[in-house]
C-alpha cells in the first residue's frame, strides 16, 4: 500500500487549466476565478485558503462538477468533465466525488443512516453494510443512525456529513469550509477524522478553508486571491 | 419611511413570478367578491323592477273610507304615498257594466292605469273612455268629441235614477280581452263630477298606498304596519287588502342574503388561504434577505411594513382589474342567466328588464365593499408573513428554511434508500401538512362531486314521471281563496264539473288515446292544526284503484291496503306533511272539515300509513283515500285530474285533439310529459350552470393552490435539491421524484375527492330527496363528472409538475446549494 | 427649513383653509336653506288656508305671543298622533340635507388635528433619534481615532524591534565565524588564544553535527524506518512519562508543569514514539519560556478524539510561523530560538507520529504564550 501511494504521488488526480468564471457583465464583472492553473495530487490533503470573496468557493464547486466555467477545463482522473453531459456528469460524479459542505447540508427527513446511505442508493448500488457500519462507529455516530439530523448537535451533523461523503467511496472529497460552523475543539477532532479516514481509505482531500490553523494541518496549502491562486 | 417603500417597491419588481401569482389570486377573490353579491342583488332588483312592470305597485288598500278618515290618514307618518278611487255612478249596458270612477294622479300611477292617448279628466264634464264601452254605447268619438253618457249615481242605498250628461272626451283607456269577456268597463271623471254628484258624507273611498321604508321591510311587517294603521283610523280588518301579488313577488327570502354572505364568506376563506400561503412560501424564501435588512438596522416594524406595502402594491393593481373583470363577468352573467332560460311572464320580464339595462347592477357599495372585503382579505393574509419576516432575528435568517417542524427525533429507516424511499420521506417528513395540502386540494373536488352528484339525480325526465304517469294531463284549473273571483273556487266549480262524463267520451273517441285514469281532490281544512289562528288549509287526494299498487308501494310507515281504506275512516298521510306537522303519528285521529260542493262536512280519520308519494300520486294533496271514497264524502264527481295513457306514436296528435277540445270549456288545463320535463330541465339546467360557473371559480382557485403547493414543496427545498444533486442525484432521477411526490399528491386529491365527495354526495341526495329539492327522486352516480375531476386532477397536476420542475431546471445547482449561505 | 417639511406646511396650511372657507360656504348656504325654507312654509300655509294668512305670518315671524312651551307641547302631541315618532321621526330637510357636510367637516377636522399631532410627534420622535445617532457616531469616531493611533505606535515599535532582531541575529553568527577564521588566521595572537578561537570554531562545528544528526533521524523517519506500532495503551502513562523526562530541565528553569485529571479511556498507540511526539513540545515549551512560568496541559476526551491542548507561557508562535513550524529544518525568527541550540526536527517530527496514529495537531497564539493542540484517536 505504501508502495502504491508512493506511485500514486506524482499522479496529478484533479486539474484545472486556465479556468475562469466571471460574475455579472461591464464593469460590475466580478472575476471569481480567473485563469487559474493548478493541480491536486492524489492523496494529497490540499488545503486551499483566501479570504472570503477569494473565489475559493467558486473553485470547488468547478472542481466538483458542480459549476461550469465559462473556460477552461477541469480534469479529474485525465477526464475532462465538461465535456460530458449533465446526466453523464452527474453520475461521473456522484462516483468520483464526495462532498461536505459547511453547513452539513443533510436531508432533514431521512434519518442518519439513511443520509449516509443516500448517494449509494441514488447510484443505484447496494450498501455495503460493514463498512458503513465501522465508518459510523469510527466517526463516533454509531449511536445515532436512526435518529433525524436535527436533533444532533453541529459536531455530529458534520460527522454523518463526512459519512455520506466516504459511505461510497469516492476517490476525492471536496470539502468547503467544513469546520466554519463547529467550535475550534470540536473542528479540530473532525479535520483529524477527515484526514484520518481519507489517509486510511487512500482518498484525496481538497478543503477550502479561510483558517490558517487548518492549513497548518494540511499537506499542501494554495492561497487563493481575486480568482488566483497565488502561492503554494 | 421612503426607504420603506422604496424596499417594498424593489421587492415588488423583484418578486415578479409571485407577485403575478398573488395577483391572480386577488383578481379571482376581487372577481368572486364582486360577483355574487352583484348577481345576487341584480338579481333582486331586476325582479323588483320586473314586478313594478308587471303588478300594480300599491302595498295595500283600504275599502270604504270617509273623506275625513282619508284626510286623517293622508299626514300619517307610515304612508309613503296614497291614491284615492271613488266609484261615482254606473252606466248602464245590455248583460254588463260599466263603472264610473273618479281616480286621483297617484291612484292612475300605482293601479297601472295608463291612458292609450290623452289625458285624465280634470273639468266636470270631461271623461276618459275605453273603445269597449263606446262600442258598448253605439258611439264612434274620437278625444274632443262630446259626448251623451246616460248613468246611475251610487249613492249609500244603491243605484239613484238614470241620468244622462254631455261629456267631453280627454282620454282612450285600453279595452283588455278579459274586459270584452266579461262584459264589464270603467271610465274616468273627474274630481269635480265626483264631488258634484256624490255629497261628501256618502263617498266612501278605496285608499291605496304605499308605506314608507318598505324596501327594507320584510312582507311581513308591511302588512303588518298597514294593519295596524287600519286599526288607529278605525277601519275595519275586512276593509283592509294587501296587494299580495306584488307583496309576494316582491318578497326576498332572508335566507337568500345569508346565502349571499355564505357563499362569499367561502369565496374569502379560499382567498385568504391561496393568497397566505403564496406570501407565506415567498416569505421562506426571503427571509434571509429580511433578516439582512434587518441586521442592517430596520426595525421589526419596518419589516412588517416591508411586506405589507409589497403585498399591498400587488393588491392595489390586481384590484381594479378584478373590479373591471367583474363588471364585465356580472353584466353578461345576469343577461345569460336571464334571457337564456324562459319561464313564466315574471321570468320573461326580468330577462327583458336585465337585456334593456333598465336598472343598474353596478353599485357603488358593492365596488365599495369589493374593495374593502379584498383589501381586508389581503391584509389577513399578509399576516402570518408579516410575523415571520419581523420575528426572524438576522441570525435565525441566514439559516431559515421554511419553518419545517419536525415533530419527532427518530425514524426508522430503510436499510437501501432509493428514489420512492426519498420521496416518501419528504412527504411523510410533515405529515400535517401533507394531510392538509391533500384536504385542501380534495376540498374543491369534494364539492365538484356532491354538486355533480345533485345534478345528475336531478333527471329531468324522471322527476317528470313522478308527477306525470302518462303522457298528457287534463286538470281543473281552479283557485283557491281568491276573493276577486269567487267563481274560481274548487266548491264552485265542483257543482257543474267540466270534467264530466261528456267529456269523456269526446277524449276517448280521439285515436290514440287508450285509457284515462281519474284522480279526485277535495279541499279540506284541519282543525287541529292552526295556521295564524286558522284551520290550516289542505287538500285531500281521491285515487283511483289502478293506483292501488302503486300506493300500497310508497308506504313508509304502517300498513293498508287500497281496500281497508273505502270503509271511510281511515286515511294514508303524505310524508311530506310531517314538516308541517312533525308531531302527528300512525294512529292519531285528523279532524277535518271538507269543502263538499253543498257546503262543509265534518269529519274524523285515523291515520293508518304513512306515505312518500310522487306527485303523480298525490298532486301535493296531504291526505289520500280512495277516489271512490272522495267522491262519495262530497255527494259530486270530484274528478280533478285526468291522467290520459295515449299510444306513443300518437301522443302529439291526441294533444292537439285536446287542445282543441279544451279551447271551447273553462276551468281546464292540460299539460303534457313533455312539458314537465323542458321544465324541469330548464330548472335544473339553470340551476347547473350556476354551480358550473360556481365551480370553475373554485377550481381556479383549487389550481392556484396547487401551482402554489408544488411550487412551495420544490422552492422551499431549493437548497435540499441542490444538495441531493451535488451528492449523486442526477436531473432524471430529481423529476422522477418530484412527479413521485405530485403523483401521490393526485393520488390522494383524487382518491379524497371520489371516496368523500361521492359519500358526501350520496348524503346530500339523501337529504334533497327528503326535502324535494329540485324534485330528486332516485341515486345516479355521476360517472362522467367523477371521470371528468380525474382527467383534470391528473393532467393539471402532471402538467404544472413538469412546468415548475422545468423552472426549476433554469436555475443552476450552486444558486440552489448556495440559497442558504 | 428643508424643502419637504414646507411642502407639508403649505399643504397643511392649504388644506386647513379649504376647511375654513368651506365651512364658511355651508353656514352661509345652510341659513340661506333655512330661510327659504320657511319662506316655503309659510307660502304652504298661506296657500292651504288663504284667509289666515296674517296669523301665518306673525306665527312664523315671531309676532305671535303664544307660549312657547305650550306650542311645542301641542307640535309633539300633533306628531306622535300621526306616527311620527320612533322609526318614523323626521328631521327638518335642511338639517338633514347639511348634516353629511357638517359631518364630514368634522371628520376632515378631525383627521387633520389628528394628522397634525401625529406628526409633531413623528418629528420629535425623529428629532431623539438624530441626536442620539449623531452622538453615537461622534462617539465612534472618537474611538476609532485612538485606536488609529494606538495601533501605528505599536506597529511603529514592532517594526523596530524586527529590524534591530534580524539585524542583530545576522550579525552575530557571522562576525564570530569569520572572527574565528580571522583570528585563527593572524599571528598576531598567542598560540593560546588561539586555540581558544579554533575551540570556539569547534564549538560552531559541534552545533553543524547537531544539525546532521537531526537530519539523519528526520530521513529515517521519511524513509519509514521508524516503524509505529500501535497497541492498547495508556494516554494518562503517556503523558506522565513525557512530562517526567522534562522535569527535571522544567525544575530547573523554576516552571512548573500541571495535567488535568481526566478520564483514562483505552487508546491505540505507540508509546515510545507518542512519548517522543509529547516531549518534543514539553521541551520546546521549556525551552521558550521564562524562569518561573508554567505550562498547562489539558486532555479532553471528546466523540471520537482525545483533545489535549499544551499551553505554555513562553514566547508563543508568531501567526506567520505557524503554518511553517511543523516543517523539517524550520526554526522560529525569534530571538530565543535563534540563541538557542536546535535543529528543526522536534515539531516536524511530532507531526509525524500524530498524524501516522490518526492524529493532528495545530498550533495557536495561547493565552500568554503557544497553545498546541493535538488530537488523538480513541479506540473505535
Amino acid at each position: 500500500m505504501k508502495q502504491e501511494r508512493g506511485k500514486y504521488m506524482s499522479e496529478k488526480i484533479l486539474e484545472t487549466q486556465d479556468l475562469c468564471k466571471y460574475y455579472g457583465s461591464g464593469e460590475n464583472t466580478v472575476k471569481a476565478i480567473d485563469h487559474t492553473t493548478m493541480y491536486i495530487q492524489r492523496g494529497e490533503f490540499t488545503a486551499i485558503v483566501g479570504r472570503s470573496g477569494s473565489g475559493k468557493s467558486t473553485l470547488l464547486h468547478m472542481l466538483g462538477a458542480l459549476d461550469r466555467p465559462d473556460s477552461g477545463k477541469v480534469l479529474i482522473e485525465g477526464k475532462d468533465v465538461f465535456s460530458l453531459k449533465d446526466e453523464r456528469l452527474a453520475i461521473f460524479r456522484r462516483r468520483k466525488i464526495g462532498f461536505v459542505f459547511q453547513n452539513f447540508n443533510l436531508i432533514p427527513s431521512l434519518n442518519v443512516w439513511e443520509n449516509i446511505v443516500l448517494p449509494i442508493g441514488l447510484d443505484k448500488k447496494k450498501v455495503d453494510r460493514d463498512f458503513v457500519l465501522d465508518l459510523a462507529a469510527r466517526i463516533g455516530i454509531k449511536e445515532k443512525l436512526e435518529s433525524l439530523p436535527n436533533t444532533l448537535s453541529g459536531g455530529q451533523q458534520q460527522r454523518v456529513a463526512i459519512a455520506r461523503a466516504l459511505a461510497a467511496k469516492p476517490a476525492i472529497i471536496l470539502a468547503d469550509e467544513p469546520t466554519g460552523s463547529l467550535d475550534s475543539s470540536t473542528e479540530l477532532e473532525v479535520i483529524s477524522l477527515l484526514k484520518a479516514c481519507v489517509n486510511e481509505y487512500g482518498q484525496t482531500l481538497v478543503m477550502i478553508t479561510h483558517d490558517e490553523t487548518i492549513a497548518q494541518m494540511a499537506d499542501r496549502a494554495l492561497v487563493i486571491a481575486d480568482g488566483k491562486v497565488v502561492s503554494k | 419611511m421612503n426607504t420603506v417603500n422604496q424596499t417594498a417597491w424593489a421587492n415588488f419588481k423583484k418578486n415578479r413570478g409571485k407577485n403575478i401569482l398573488t395577483g391572480i389570486a386577488i383578481v379571482l377573490t376581487t372577481v368572486l367578491v364582486f360577483v355574487i353579491p352583484t348577481i345576487g342583488f341584480g338579481q333582486i332588483d331586476a325582479q323588483m323592477a320586473a314586478v313594478n312592470e308587471l303588478y300594480p305597485t300599491f302595498h295595500g288598500m283600504y275599502r270604504g273610507v270617509d273623506e275625513k278618515t282619508v284626510e286623517e290618514m293622508r299626514p300619517r307618518a307610515e304612508v309613503e304615498v296614497m291614491g284615492l278611487r271613488q266609484d261615482v255612478a254606473q252606466i248602464p249596458i245590455e248583460d254588463g257594466v260599466v263603472q264610473m270612477l273618479y281616480c286621483d294622479e297617484t291612484m292612475l300611477k300605482l293601479g297601472k292605469t295608463d291612458l292609450e292617448t290623452g289625458y285624465p279628466p280634470e273639468r266636470d264634464n270631461e271623461i276618459a273612455v275605453s273603445e269597449g264601452i263606446l262600442e258598448q254605447l253605439g258611439i264612434t268619438a274620437g278625444i274632443g268629441d262630446t259626448i251623451q253618457i246616460p248613468f246611475q249615481v251610487i249613492e249609500p242605498d244603491g243605484l239613484g235614477y238614470e241620468q244622462t250628461d254631455e261629456f267631453v272626451i280627454t282620454g282612450i283607456l285600453p279595452t283588455t280581452k278579459e274586459q270584452r269577456e266579461a262584459n264589464s268597463y270603467f271610465a274616468l271623471a273627474s274630481k269635480g263630477f265626483m264631488e258634484d254628484k256624490q255629497p261628501e258624507d256618502s263617498r266612501k273611498y278605496r285608499v291605496v298606498f304605499r308605506i314608507a321604508g318598505a324596501d327594507s321591510m320584510t312582507m311581513d311587517a308591511i302588512e303588518k304596519t298597514f294593519e295596524e294603521m287600519a286599526a288607529d283610523l278605525g277601519i275595519p280588518q275586512s276593509n283592509v287588502v294587501s296587494n299580495g301579488d306584488y307583496l309576494w313577488a316582491n318578497y326576498v327570502d332572508p335566507a337568500f342574503y345569508t346565502g349571499v354572505v355564505v357563499v362569499l364568506f367561502v369565496v374569502v376563506l379560499a382567498g385568504i388561504l391561496t393568497i397566505c400561503s403564496i406570501y407565506y412560501i415567498s416569505i421562506i424564501y426571503k427571509v434571509q434577505e429580511y433578516g439582512k435588512i434587518k441586521a442592517l438596522g430596520a426595525t421589526k416594524k419596518q419589516i412588517r411594513q416591508m411586506v405589507f406595502r409589497e403585498g399591498m402594491l400587488v393588491a392595489g393593481i390586481a384590484i381594479p382589474i378584478g373590479l373591471a373583470l367583474g363588471s364585465v363577468f356580472a353584466k353578461v352573467g345576469l343577461r345569460y342567466l336571464w334571457t337564456s332560460f324562459a319561464g313564466n311572464d315574471l321570468v320573461k320580464m326580468i330577462g327583458q328588464v336585465i337585456a334593456q339595462n333598465k336598472i343598474n347592477i353596478w353599485k357603488p357599495w358593492i365596488f365599495g365593499m369589493a374593495i374593502v372585503v379584498t383589501l381586508l382579505t389581503v391584509a389577513v393574509s399578509l399576516v402570518r408573513p408579516m410575523q415571520i419576516a419581523s420575528q426572524i432575528s438576522p441570525v435565525e435568517a441566514m439559516r431559515y428554511d421554511g419553518g419545517m417542524k419536525i415533530q419527532k427525533k427518530k425514524r426508522k429507516g430503510h436499510q437501501q434508500m432509493s428514489l420512492a424511499g426519498l420521496t416518501g420521506a419528504n412527504l411523510s417528513r410533515n405529515k400535517k401538512r401533507t394531510g392538509l395540502t391533500v384536504v385542501t386540494l380534495s376540498l374543491t373536488g369534494i364539492l365538484f362531486m356532491i354538486l355533480s352528484t345533485i345534478l345528475s339525480c336531478a333527471d329531468a325526465k324522471e322527476i317528470a314521471r313522478e308527477s306525470m304517469f302518462d303522457d298528457l294531463r287534463i286538470s281543473v284549473d281552479s283557485q283557491r281563496g281568491d276573493k276577486m273571483h269567487p267563481e274560481r273556487e274548487w266548491t264552485v266549480i265542483c257543482k257543474n264539473n267540466p270534467l264530466n262524463s261528456s267529456l269523456e267520451k269526446e277524449i276517448l273517441r280521439i285515436p290514440g288515446v287508450k285509457q284515462i285514469t281519474k284522480s279526485s281532490e277535495l279541499q279540506i281544512w284541519l282543525k287541529d292544526l292552526l295556521d295564524e289562528g286558522e284551520p290550516w288549509g289542505s287538500g285531500l287526494a281521491g285515487i283511483p284503484e289502478a293506483y292501488a299498487s302503486r300506493m300500497e308501494d310508497c308506504i313508509v310507515q304502517g300498513k293498508v291496503t287500497y281496500e281497508e281504506l273505502l270503509q271511510g275512516d281511515k286515511v294514508v298521510m303524505n310524508k311530506s306533511f310531517l314538516h308541517w306537522a312533525p308531531d302527528w303519528k300512525l294512529g292519531d285521529t285528523v279532524n277535518m272539515v271538507l269543502e263538499c260542493g253543498d257546503g262543509q262536512v265534518e269529519k274524523s280519520f285515523e291515520i293508518v300509513a304513512i306515505a312518500d308519494m310522487p306527485e303523480g300520486l298525490s298532486h301535493y294533496a296531504d291526505f289520500l283515500l280512495p277516489k271512490e271514497t272522495v267522491d262519495a264524502l262530497s255527494g259530486y264527481d270530484m274528478d280533478y285530474y285526468w291522467s290520459i295513457d295515449t299510444d306513443k306514436k300518437q301522443t302529439k296528435s291526441v294533444e292537439e285533439a285536446l287542445k282543441t277540445i279544451l279551447e271551447e270549456r273553462e276551468f281546464l288545463e292540460l299539460k303534457t310529459y313533455e312539458e314537465e320535463v323542458a321544465y324541469n330541465e330548464k330548472n335544473s339546467g339553470f340551476t347547473a350552470q350556476i354551480c358550473y360557473v360556481f365551480m370553475t371559480v373554485l377550481g381556479c382557485i383549487g389550481i392556484m393552490n396547487l401551482v402554489n403547493t408544488l411550487i412551495n414543496s420544490i422552492y422551499v427545498r431549493r437548497r435540499e435539491l441542490g444538495i441531493l444533486q451535488a451528492i449523486g442525484l442526477s436531473e432524471k432521477q430529481m423529476e422522477q421524484m418530484l412527479q413521485l411526490e405530485g403523483l401521490f399528491y393526485t393520488g390522494g386529491t383524487l382518491g379524497l375527492s371520489l371516496c368523500v365527495g361521492s359519500l358526501a354526495g350520496y348524503l346530500v341526495f339523501l337529504y334533497a330527496k327528503e326535502n324535494r329539492i329540485l324534485g330528486i327522486v332516485s341515486f345516479h352516480y355521476p360517472v362522467w363528472q367523477a371521470v371528468f375531476l380525474a382527467a383534470a386532477v391528473i393532467v393539471i397536476q402532471l402538467a404544472l409538475t413538469c412546468l415548475v420542475i422545468r423552472v426549476f431546471r433554469r436555475q443552476s445547482m450552486i444558486e440552489r446549494i448556495r440559497f442558504s449561505e | 427649513m428643508d424643502k419637504g417639511s414646507f411642502k407639508r406646511v403649505v399643504l397643511f396650511g392649504g388644506l386647513l383653509f379649504c376647511v375654513i372657507i368651506g365651512n364658511v360656504v355651508f353656514m352661509l348656504a345652510w341659513a340661506d336653506t333655512v330661510r327659504t325654507q320657511d319662506e316655503e312654509m309659510l307660502g304652504q300655509l298661506i296657500l292651504m288656508k288663504p284667509q289666515d294668512e296674517k296669523g301665518y305670518v306673525s306665527v312664523m315671524r315671531g309676532k305671535q305671543a303664544a307660549d312657547r312651551e305650550a306650542a311645542i307641547r301641542m307640535g309633539r302631541i300633533a306628531d306622535e298622533k300621526y306616527g311620527y315618532v320612533g322609526d318614523y321621526a323626521v328631521t327638518s330637510p335642511a338639517v338633514a340635507a347639511f348634516f353629511p357636510v357638517q359631518a364630514f367637516l368634522t371628520v376632515l377636522l378631525a383627521l387633520l388635528l389628528g394628522v397634525l399631532i401625529l406628526f409633531q410627534k413623528k418629528r420629535q420622535d425623529q428629532t431623539d433619534l438624530e441626536i442620539f445617532a449623531i452622538r453615537d457616531s461622534l462617539d465612534q469616531a472618537l474611538e476609532e481615532n485612538k485606536n488609529l493611533k494606538d495601533r501605528m505606535e505599536r506597529e511603529e515599535a514592532k517594526t523596530k524591534a524586527l529590524v534591530t532582531d534580524v539585524s542583530h541575529q545576522l550579525k552575530t553568527p557571522l562576525a564570530s565565524l569569520k572572527m574565528c577564521y580571522e583570528i585563527a588566521d593572524t599571528s598576531s595572537f598567542t598560540r593560546e588564544e588561539q586555540q581558544t578561537f579554533l575551540a570556539q570554531g569547534l564549538c560552531e562545528v559541534n552545533k553543524l553535527e547537531n544539525l546532521i544528526r537531526s537530519l539523519v533521524q528526520v530521513s529515517r523517519l521519511e524513509a519509514n524506518m521508524i516503524q509505529i506500532r500501535r497497541e492498547k495503551a495508556s494516554l494518562k502513562k503517556i503523558l506522565h512519562n513525557a512530562v517526567d523526562s522534562v522535569y527535571m530541565k522544567a525544575y530547573d528553569r523554576g516552571i512548573s508543569i500541571s495535567v488535568n485529571e481526566f478520564e483514562d479511556r483505552e487508546v491505540s498507540l505507540d508509546s515510545h514514539w507518542t512519548q517522543e511526539a509529547l516531549v518534543n513540545i514539553l521541551d520546546n515549551g521549556v525551552k521558550y519560556s521564562e524562569q518561573g512560568t508554567s505550562i498547562e496541559i489539558r486532555v479532553r476526551p471528546m466523540l471520537s478524539h482525545y483533545l489535549l491542548e499544551i499551553e505554555d507561557e513562553g514566547i508563543g508562535v508568531e501567526r506567520e510561523e505557524a503554518n511553517r513550524i511543523f516543517q523539517r529544518f524550520y526554526r522560529g525568527q525569534a530571538r530565543q530560538v535563534q540563541e538557542t541550540e536546535g535543529s528543526g526536527v522536534g515539531l516536524y517530527l511530532t507531526r509525524k507520529i500524530l498524524e501516522a496514529q490518526g492524529g493532528t495537531i495545530c498550533v495557536k497564539k495561547g493565552r500568554k504564550g503557544s497553545l498546541f493542540m493535538l488530537t488523538i484517536p480513541l479506540k473505535a
